[in-house]
């Protein structure tokens, strides 16, 4: 056990489907207190924003439990929530399992949440509403995109009450998971264990690029670009459940998975001794390329170290950052140096401080 | 030993957390929901500031009484939150931290909710003079028949009469209650030298008692009785006990500290029979001191109408060799029975399957068999929740069962139209890969409803040259596949199966394929390879002619990969080989 400062586990009741920081201020990666979770497989599903604590200071007394966060506000959801993203500190998107896709404001001054908009049902098999499985934001257009489990993409703007556009049969499996790589550019990670690229600049529905991965098909749950080279993409494949990349210090990459394990992924050490190595494994691959497929194998590539792929060089170096969890950690996310984590043992685990080179 | 380095080796990366709906139960709680080992600042305080268990016998009657309490905390989880069971798993593998963990537990429920004491002292301690509270004394006899003699020191130091200089009679007190002995189990004292200690100490507050040393303050000469364990005194304070078990306690504590644990029977009577006690709870108690583990089962199952506790507490019995081999039955042990309800009632609930599957793990017998009718009838409402319960089967090994999610979904799938996503799931299975036949039995006995189709028929006929060819029926085999092939009736597709099939037949020691028979296979495998374009032929199979129907018998997905076109080709070479050492055979 490396690189850890504090583990802190809430118990929270539920089993957790997708935990996100709240952005303190648009677009600023500074460390933020309060986050959102959503939960699953309840008839009654939640979800709620937490505010961790501020220790600092404070002495602990004996009988506040240090560290926890606090529950500010929760709010029922129909179905379970299947992903989450926040626009701002106000605006946060929820995708559900019956197929809809909400608009939620969450004011801190009231500590209230409550749904602001709803695009019902964009996701259904022959009239049938069928999971938003997946959706992603684009920090510099307001477009919005979904995907479900009926192998569509819809691209929605807030001010729109329907799609406007949907790319009809964009995979005949289900959608996983889906993020823009660039302003006008979105990658889809398949069931069927494809990575597509769309253009959606396009009017063809025909992906601009499909990639998959050689040797054993594997379905793909889960895509992350990397923050600043748009050409690098990491997907997590099997059981998987999320892959992220750490938004400052892209060297280092988290993974959580079906069988309890989170996973840091350390490149800095392969980029400090510039030796190549990526870790053979099933578990987490990256294509070497993506979007227009040149500039790869530069100069400067040679500075990432996701892109010098050298099976057999085991160089990377993993930390295991719950080695005693069993269940299933189906979300994580990392903003500074906390990392948030949810799973189905039905807690949270905020690890704080994590040494990151 | 174990529980305290669980406890360190725990404390780096796990976290302290309120259990909710429980405010006096603190755990250190590990991710996962294998260990939970219930220590926090609370129980420590409460222990030392609790003196009862360190008397030798009430530290076993307290750890009975303890587990009994626990039945408190299983009335209220019925009104918690469910997951609490998740926390309190019976997984823990070291009986210690077994022990601990529930001792610890039922301490804290125990001694914190014991009646009065501290609500006295509440009052007491929030006038700005203490000792004119109507609460002092109330508070101080019931600190002594708890036991906690530090307590009661503190509040005596508050009376201003003990704060004058002189020597007095509280000053007296204060030394008879910080001399009383206390049994340190811990520290290798023998229970003999304990018990002279304590008779010493006991004769001096006697010799005090009858020097009228408190004759001035008839509260300190009440103390002084309880403390020399007059029978008589615990009637006075009686209205200082909420329960019998607390008379008890303060009974045994003053007048038998040594008492032997089977001795405690004869008298709990007597303390029922002073304060009434006839609830359920009360019989749950007294089997406990009676020593009656199935009673104490029994009783608990009966009133608390939940299997939480008694599933628990008859699976630390049998952890501590406890609990005799009792059968329900002839085949289920008391255990695996009360495990099963409580994974039955686990399993009612719509997102604590995956805990009750843990539950269920434990049970030797009928455990693995229950889990699979769970597993065959959960609900599998998206993709990411038939995911996770293939994941599960693969991990417990139960393919059959991950064999029939995958054919779920994809049933569910091809009836929506979405093809693509039935034959993920379909390849997902990877069972297909596997050249068997499923449904034997309906094949074997198609009968004349055969000539219902040309496939089924194929189908049939197929079966039956594999059965020949198991019986030996070499050249009756032969003569089939033969007539399967020039009669068209085989699908194109599925030639090079059959071309396969008959390899070990060209290649048996005796000649079975006639010269003629032999020219028939070579010309279907050339028109496999020339009038039927090879390459379309091996790169896209499912892109056959039926396209929804190959993905059943399709071997390989939808696109083979560089490989397996390799291996096809491979395969043709090797046929085309069989054939012509055949053909030169039947020439010679």
């Amino acid at each position: 056990m490396a690189n850890v400062g504090e583990t802190v586990a809430k118990y929270v009741g539920h089993k957790i489907a997708k935990i996100r920081w709240i952005p303190e201020v648009q677009g600023q990666l500074n460390p933020s207190k309060t986050f959102v979770t959503g939960g699953w497989d309840d008839q009654i599903n939640k979800l709620s924003v937490w505010k961790v604590e501020d220790t600092s200071g404070v002495s602990t007394a004996a009988h506040t439990v240090t560290n926890e966060p606090k529950l500010l506000t929760e709010i029922d959801f129909a179905g379970d929530v299947t992903d989450i993203e926040c626009i701002d500190s106000e605006r946060i998107l929820v995708s559900s399992s019956m197929g809809s896709l909400f608009l939620f404001n969450f004011n801190a001054n009231h500590q209230v949440i409550r749904p602001q908009m709803e695009w019902r049902t964009i996701h259904c098999i022959r009239g049938h509403s069928c999971s938003c499985t997946c959706l992603a934001t684009n920090s510099s257009s307001s477009e919005i995109v979904s995907g479900g489990e009926d192998g569509q993409i819809n691209v929605l703007k807030l001010d729109h009450r329907h799609p406007v556009r949907t790319i009809e049969s964009a995979d005949s499996t289900t959608i996983n998971d889906i993020t823009f790589t660039k302003s006008n550019e979105v990658a889809a990670a398949t069931f069927g264990g494809q990575v597509k690229v769309w253009d959606l600049r396009q009017p063809s529905d025909k992906p601009g690029q499909i990639m998959l991965l050689s040797g054993d098909r594997v379905s793909l749950l889960c895509v992350d670009k990397h923050p600043t080279q748009p050409h690098l993409l990491a997907a997590g494949g099997q059981d998987v459940w999320e892959v992220r990349f750490h938004p400052l210090s892209p060297d280092n990459l988290f993974t959580c998975s079906e069988d309890g394990s989170l996973w840091h992924w350390d490149g800095a050490s392969v980029a400090l001794q510039s030796v190549t190595g990526i870790p053979g494994t099933n578990k987490s691959f990256l294509p070497s390329s993506i979007g227009n497929g040149a500039g790869i194998g530069g100069g400067y590539d040679n500075l990432s170290p996701w892109l010098s792929v050298d099976a057999t060089k085991h160089k990377m170096e993993t930390f295991s950052l719950l080695p005693y969890n069993r269940l299933s950690i189906n979300s994580l996310d990392i903003l500074s140096r906390h990392l948030l984590s949810g799973s189905d043992c039905e807690a949270i685990f905020m690890i704080k401080d994590l040494v990151i080179r | 030993m174990a529980a305290n380095e669980e406890e360190e080796s725990m404390s780096g990366n796990v976290a302290n957390t309120v259990i909710p709906g429980c405010q006096n139960l603190r755990g250190y709680w590990a991710p996962g929901h294998r260990i939970v080992v219930h220590t926090s600042e609370g129980i420590s305080r409460s222990a030392q500031n609790s003196t009862h268990y360190r008397y030798p016998v009430l530290h076993e009657l307290y750890s009975w009484i303890c587990k009994i309490s626990l039945m408190l905390s299983a009335e209220d989880i019925e009104v918690l939150s469910e997951p609490v069971f998740l926390i309190l798993r019976k997984e823990l593998r070291h009986l210690l931290t077994l022990i601990e963990t529930v001792w610890h537990l039922c301490e804290i429920l125990f001694i914190e909710t014991l009646p009065d004491a501290d609500k006295y002292v509440k009052d007491v301690l929030q006038e700005s003079n203490p000792h004119d509270s109507p609460s002092y004394w109330p508070a101080i006899y019931s600190l002594v028949l708890q036991g906690r003699v530090n307590d009661v020191c503190e509040l005596l130091a508050q009376h201003p009469d003990k704060q004058s200089r002189d020597y007095n009679d509280f000053e007296s007190m204060d030394e008879l209650l910080r001399k009383m002995p206390t049994y340190q189990l811990y520290m290798g004292q023998s229970l003999h030298e304990f018990t002279m200690k304590w008779s010493h100490w006991q004769q001096e507050c006697k010799r005090r008692l009858e020097n009228k040393s408190y004759a001035g303050n008839p509260h300190l000469n009440t103390l002084c009785r309880i403390l020399c364990g007059e029978e008589e005194v615990f009637d006075e304070v009686i209205e200082y006990c909420k329960t019998w078990y607390h008379l008890l306690v303060a009974k045994l504590l003053y007048c038998n500290p040594a008492i032997k644990s089977f001795d405690l029977q004869y008298h709990t009577q007597s303390c029922i029979d002073k304060i009434e006690g006839s609830g359920n709870f009360d019989r749950i108690l007294l089997s406990a001191f009676e020593f009656d583990v199935h009673a104490v089962i029994k009783e608990s199952s009966d009133a608390l109408g939940n299997w939480w506790f008694v599933a628990h507490l008859t699976d630390l019995l049998h952890h501590c060799g406890q609990l005799d081999s009792h059968h329900v039955s002839h085949s289920i042990s008391l255990r695996e029975y009360l495990l099963l309800e409580y994974a039955a009632s686990l399993m009612s609930n719509h997102s604590l399957w995956r805990v009750a599957v843990d539950y269920l793990l434990c049970c030797p017998v009928n455990g693995r068999a229950h889990l699979v009718e769970y597993i065959e009838h959960l609900p599998l409402e998206t993709d990411k929740k038939a995911m996770k319960v293939l994941r599960l089967c693969e991990v417990l090994d139960m393919l059959p069962q991950a064999q029939s999610i995958c054919k779920t979904m994809s049933m569910n799938a091809m009836k929506a139209g979405r093809l693509g996503a039935a034959l993920a799931w379909c390849l997902r299975s990877k069972y297909c890969q596997s050249g068997g036949f499923s449904n034997l039995d309906l094949i074997d006995n198609l009968g004349s409803a055969m000539l219902l189709s040309d496939r089924l028929t194929f189908l049939g006929k197929y079966r039956e040259f594999h059965k020949m060819y198991e019986e030996s029926k070499f050249h009756e085999a032969a003569h089939l596949l033969i007539s399967l092939l020039t009669s068209k009736l085989a699908p194109q597709r599925l030639w090079l199966t059959l071309l396969t099939d008959s390899i070990p037949l060209l290649e048996h020691r005796e000649v079975i394929f006639s010269s003629s028979q032999t020219y028939e296979l070579m010309h279907c495998l050339d028109e496999i390879r020339l009038s039927f374009r090879t390459q379309e032929y091996l790169g896209h199979p499912s892109k056959g002619p039926a396209d929804d129907r190959s993905i059943k018998s399709a071997p390989m997905g939808p696109k083979s990969t560089k490989a397996q076109e390799d291996e096809e080709r491979d395969k043709i070479e090797l046929i085309r080989l069989a054939l012509a050492r055949n053909l030169s055979r039947t020439i010679l």
